[in-house]
C-alpha cells in the first residue's frame, strides 16, 4: 500500500515527539522549585553566639558548612593600660634603650595586634584582612584548611583552629589586663554573616595566683653590659699590746646581684612561694683571660621579686687568675702590730648585663600558663683588687 | 532555475519527504493526504524572499548602556521556505483556500556581525490570501515562528556591549501582510512589510530582544501547476461549524529569570526559576476562523515577590528563603481570541491577576501559538509579557479541547 510506510515513521516520529515534550512538561511540573540553590532554611546559624573562654579551656563553635565562605575573626576589643611610651614622642634616634628602664615598657606599638597563620605542614603566612580583623580562611583559598591563626598584642591574644569541618576552635587565651576582652568570630556565607562573641577573661588578678615555670630569652634580644666598680673602704688600728689578726673577705663584698622586673602594670599575683623552678640567668665568663660576652651559661638563681644575692662565680675571674690563686671566695689577712693600724681599699670590678625576658607563668588552681615580659639584671663580680697601707697614728683612719 | 525545479518536481518523492518532515515538526494531524501521496490533493511550494528591516532603538535605560552598539539601526536577511497547501480538493482546501503553512530557514545581518553574530533562524511558518485585490492580486499574511541559532550574546568578559541579546538562541518572531501576485501558474511574487521579534523569553538575561519593521519581497514556485487560487475570503458562504464553546484546558511549564531590586539596587538573580500553570478556557466557536471567550489563569512562579524573602547576599550571593508555595501562586482571568486555522491556532489574551501576592497582581498579555497533535489535542507554545513591555515566561506545554464540535 502506497504511502504505509511513511505512514509508520511519520507516527514513529510523532510518538518520539509527543513523548519528549510530554517529559520535559512533567519534568519541569515536577521540578519547579528549580533555583534550590537560591534559596535557604530560615533559622540556623552557629551551635552558639557567645563563647566563654576559660584558661586551659579549648572552646568550639559548630556551624551549617552549606555555602560557606570564610572565617573572619575581629580583633580583641578590652580596655587596655597606658602605653608607657610612643614612639611618635621621640625623634630618630633618641629613642630610650630598653636596658636603661627598670621594667619592660609598653610602647605604643606593642597594642597593634599581630596576626599569623600556622599550616599543619609547618608553613607560616600572614592572613589577609585589615587592622581590625584577619581572614582565617575563605572559599576562595586553594589551600587546605587545616590551619591555625594567632592573634595578639602585648596584652591580648588568643588562637584560633579550623579543620574545614563544621568546627572552629578558640584556643590559647592571653589577656595580662584585669578586664574582660572581646573579639567576634564572623562565619561568612555570602548572603548573611553569622556572628559568635567570644570572651577571655582576666587572667591576671581576680585571685589568679602564679608561680614561676621558667624563663626564655630571645636570641635576638641580646644583652647589655655595663662595667662597675664598687669600692669598699677597710682600715683598723691596734691599740692593744699584742699583735692582733685583721681580715677582709673578698666573698663578703663581691656577690652576684639579679633582679627580675615586670612591669607594674601587669597586676600579677604571685604564690607565696613564687619560684616554681631555678631560672637560668645570662652571665659571662673569662676564657684564656678575655671576657666572654654576657650569655647563657647554664647558671640559674631562684626567682624572686626582690633582688636575688648569690655568691659571685669565680668563671668570671678566668682559669689563669685562679691559678694565681684569685678566687672570690679569698680572705685577705692582716696581723696588726701594736700602735700600728692598717687602711685600704677593695675594689670589686662588675659587669651588669641586662636583658628583657620572657617569664612563663602558671596558675596553680588551673595550671594554665601564661608569659609575661621581664628585665633581667645581673650585677656580676668579674675582678677584684685590694689596697692598704700602713697607718701609724689613729687619727689618720 | 526553472529546470532546477523542473527536475526537482520529478522527484515527487522528495517532495513528500519534505512535506512529512514538516508535519512532524509541526505535530500535524493532516498528514494523511500527504503521506497518502496524492499530490492533487497537496500543494508544494518553494519561496525565496529578502527582507531589509530597521532595527528599533531599545528603552531609554537600554539605549545608555548600549554605547558601541552596532552604527546601523538596520538589518537584512534571506530565507527559503518550503511549504504546503490542501487543494480544494479536501475539505480543509475547501475551508481554508489558499492557506498554506511549511518550514523555513533564513540568515539575518546586523552589519555588526562582531557584536551581534549573524543569527540563522529554522521555523514554522503559516499564511493565506486574506482577500483578493484583483485577479491576480491578493492580500496576504504570514507568521513565522521558530529559533534562531548562532547569536554571540552578552558576555561580561568578551562582549560587553551586546546588552540586548543575553542567549545565543532566541525565538523569532515574524508577522508580515503582504500582496501577492500571480505571474504565472506556477510563479507568484510577493512583497509586503513585517515585524519581527527576537528574545529568549525571559529565560537569560539580558533580555530586552531585538524588535524590526521592514519590507520584504520575494517568488514562490508552485508544483503543483493550475492549483487552487482561493483566499480566505472565498467560500464564506459555507459555514460548517455551527457556533458553539469549547473548553480548552492547558498545563504549561518554563524557566524564567528574574530581575529584582536588593537594597535599592536592581540585580539579575542567578540562576532559572520554576513556572507551572494552568489555563481553563471557556472559548465560543463564532465560526471556523474564530473562537473567543475567558480564560482562568492560575501560574506558580517560584520567582514571585522573591525579594520579600529575602535572606542575604548580592549578587551571585544573594540567597532567599522559600516563600510558601501559594504565596506565589497567581490567579487571573483574561479575555482570550483565537484565530483558527489548519494545523495552528494563533491565541492572543489580556488579563489581570486578581488574587496573589502584590508581585503577581498586574495586567498580562498573552500570545500563544497552539499546535495539534490530534483533533483535541494540541501543543501549547506562549508567552507572557506585563504592562506590554515586561518579560513574564514562556509557557511550554499541552492542551486538550473539550467539546469541540467542529
Amino acid at each position: 500500500m502506497p504511502g504505509k510506510g511513511y505512514e509508520n515513521t511519520v507516527l514513529y516520529f510523532m510518538k518520539i515527539l509527543f513523548r519528549t515534550l510530554m517529559s520535559v512538561v512533567v519534568a519541569i511540573l515536577m521540578f519547579s522549585g528549580c533555583n534550590d540553590d537560591l534559596f535557604v532554611e530560615k533559622g540556623g546559624g552557629p551551635s552558639s553566639s557567645i563563647l566563654n573562654l576559660s584558661a586551659g579551656n579549648d572552646v568550639s563553635v559548630s556551624f551549617d558548612k552549606k555555602d560557606f565562605r570564610g572565617v573572619y575573626v575581629y580583633v580583641p576589643e578590652c580596655e587596655l593600660p597606658e602605653p608607657d611610651a610612643k614612639e611618635e614622642d621621640y625623634d630618630w634616634p633618641f629613642i630610650p634603650d630598653e636596658f636603661d628602664v627598670e621594667y619592660p615598657l609598653y610602647w605604643d606599638y606593642d597594642y597593634v595586634y599581630d596576626a599569623k597563620l600556622f599550616w599543619d605542614d609547618g608553613t607560616t603566612k600572614k592572613p589577609e584582612g585589615y587592622d581590625t580583623y584577619k581572614c582565617l580562611w575563605t572559599a576562595w583559598d586553594s589551600a587546605l584548611p587545616r590551619r591555625t591563626l594567632q592573634v595578639e598584642n602585648a596584652f591580648v591574644g588568643f588562637k584560633i583552629r579550623y579543620d574545614g569541618d563544621n568546627t572552629v576552635t578558640v584556643m590559647s587565651p592571653k589577656n595580662l589586663t584585669d578586664k574582660t576582652a572581646r573579639f567576634k568570630v564572623e562565619l561568612s556565607y555570602g548572603y548573611k554573616d553569622d556572628t559568635v562573641d567570644v570572651t577571655i577573661p582576666p587572667l591576671l588578678g581576680a585571685g589568679n595566683r602564679y608561680v614561676v615555670s621558667g624563663i626564655e630569652y630571645d636570641d635576638e634580644f641580646g644583652f647589655e653590659h655595663i662595667y662597675e666598680n664598687d669600692s669598699i673602704p677597710f682600715s683598723m688600728f691596734n691599740s692593744s699590746s699584742e699583735k692582733v689578726p685583721y681580715t677582709v673577705s673578698v666573698g663578703d663584698h663581691s656577690q652576684m646581684y639579679v633582679s627580675f622586673k615586670i612591669n607594674p602594670k601587669l597586676p600579677v599575683e604571685f604564690a607565696d612561694n613564687p619560684s616554681e623552678v631555678k631560672v637560668e640567668i645570662p652571665t659571662y665568663k673569662s676564657v684564656e683571660g678575655y671576657i666572654v660576652e654576657g650569655k647563657l651559661h647554664g647558671e640559674t638563681v631562684g626567682f624572686s621579686l626582690d633582688t636575688v644575692v648569690a655568691p659571685a662565680l669565680d668563671s668570671a675571674l678566668g682559669e689563669l687568675l685562679m691559678q694565681e690563686g684569685y678566687t672570690f671566695s679569698k680572705v685577705y689577712t692582716f696581723r696588726v702590730s701594736p700602735g700600728v693600724g692598717v687602711k685600704g681599699f677593695l675594689t670589686i670590678q662588675r659587669l651588669i648585663i641586662s636583658t628583657i625576658a620572657t617569664l612563663k607563668l602558671r596558675n596553680i588552681d588551673t595550671d594554665y600558663e601564661i608569659a609575661v615580659p621581664v628585665k633581667v639584671d645581673v650585677s656580676q663580680p668579674w675582678f677584684y683588687s685590694i689596697k692598704y697601707e700602713r697607718i701609724e697614728n689613729e687619727a689618720d683612719i | 532555475m526553472k529546470l532546477i525545479f523542473e527536475s526537482v518536481i520529478r522527484r515527487s518523492e522528495a517532495l513528500r519527504v519534505m512535506a512529512v518532515v514538516a508535519m512532524v515538526m509541526m505535530g500535524c494531524r493532516y498528514m494523511d493526504a500527504v503521506v497518502d501521496g496524492d499530490s492533487a490533493r497537496i500543494v508544494h511550494h518553494f519561496g525565496v524572499d529578502v527582507r531589509g528591516d530597521y532595527v528599533a532603538p531599545e528603552r531609554e535605560a537600554v539605549s545608555n548602556a548600549y554605547i558601541g552598539g552596532p552604527e546601523r539601526d538596520a538589518a537584512a536577511s534571506l530565507h527559503l521556505k518550503y511549504s504546503f497547501s490542501y487543494s480544494d480538493m479536501t475539505r480543509t482546501g475547501r475551508l481554508y483556500p489558499g492557506a498554506y503553512q511549511g518550514i523555513g530557514v533564513g540568515g539575518t545581518s546586523f552589519f555588526a556581525n562582531g557584536l551581534t553574530g549573524m543569527p540563522v533562524s529554522a521555523y514554522l511558518f503559516q499564511g493565506a490570501p486574506v482577500f483578493r485585490i484583483a485577479p491576480k492580486l491578493t492580500f496576504d499574511y504570514e507568521w513565522n515562528f521558530g529559533a534562531s541559532f548562532g547569536w554571540k550574546r552578552y558576555n561580561e568578559h568578551d562582549n560587553p556591549i551586546n546588552v540586548i541579546v543575553g542567549s545565543p538562541i532566541n525565538a523569532y518572531i515574524n508577522l508580515g501582510f503582504m500582496l501577492n501576485y500571480r505571474l504565472s501558474d506556477r510563479w507568484n511574487v510577493v512583497a509586503g512589510v513585517d515585524m519581527t521579534h527576537y528574545s529568549n523569553g525571559n529565560t537569560s538575561w539580558p533580555n530586552p530582544g531585538v524588535n524590526m519593521i521592514g519590507g520584504r519581497a520575494g517568488v514562490v514556485y508552485t508544483f503543483n501547476s493550475g492549483s487552487q487560487t482561493g483566499t480566505l475570503a472565498d467560500n464564506m458562504e459555507i459555514e460548517p461549524v455551527k457556533p458553539h464553546i469549547s473548553y480548552d484546558l492547558v498545563i504549561y511549564g518554563a524557566v524564567r529569570k528574574k530581575m529584582t531590586d536588593i537594597d535599592d539596587w536592581p540585580q539579575v538573580l542567578p540562576g532559572h526559576f520554576g513556572i507551572a500553570g494552568l489555563n481553563f478556557a471557556p472559548m465560543y466557536n463564532f465560526n471556523r476562523f474564530l473562537r473567543a471567550g475567558v480564560s482562568l489563569d492560575v501560574q506558580y512562579d517560584e520567582s514571585s515577590d522573591i525579594d520579600s524573602y529575602w535572606a542575604g547576599g548580592t549578587d551571585e550571593d544573594v540567597k532567599f528563603y522559600r516563600p510558601p508555595f501559594f504565596h506565589q501562586v497567581s490567579w487571573g482571568l483574561s479575555a482570550r481570541g483565537e484565530l483558527v486555522m489548519p494545523i495552528f491556532s494563533i491565541n492572543a489574551g489580556m488579563g489581570y491577576n486578581f488574587i496573589g501576592n502584590s508581585d503577581a497582581k498586574n495586567f498580562y498579555q498573552v500570545l500563544a501559538l497552539k499546535a495539534y497533535l490530534t483533533r483535541s489535542f494540541f501543543l501549547h507554545i506562549g508567552y507572557q509579557l506585563n504592562s506590554f513591555k515586561n518579560p513574564n515566561n514562556l509557557m511550554i506545554g499541552v492542551g486538550y479541547r473539550f467539546h469541540d464540535r467542529r
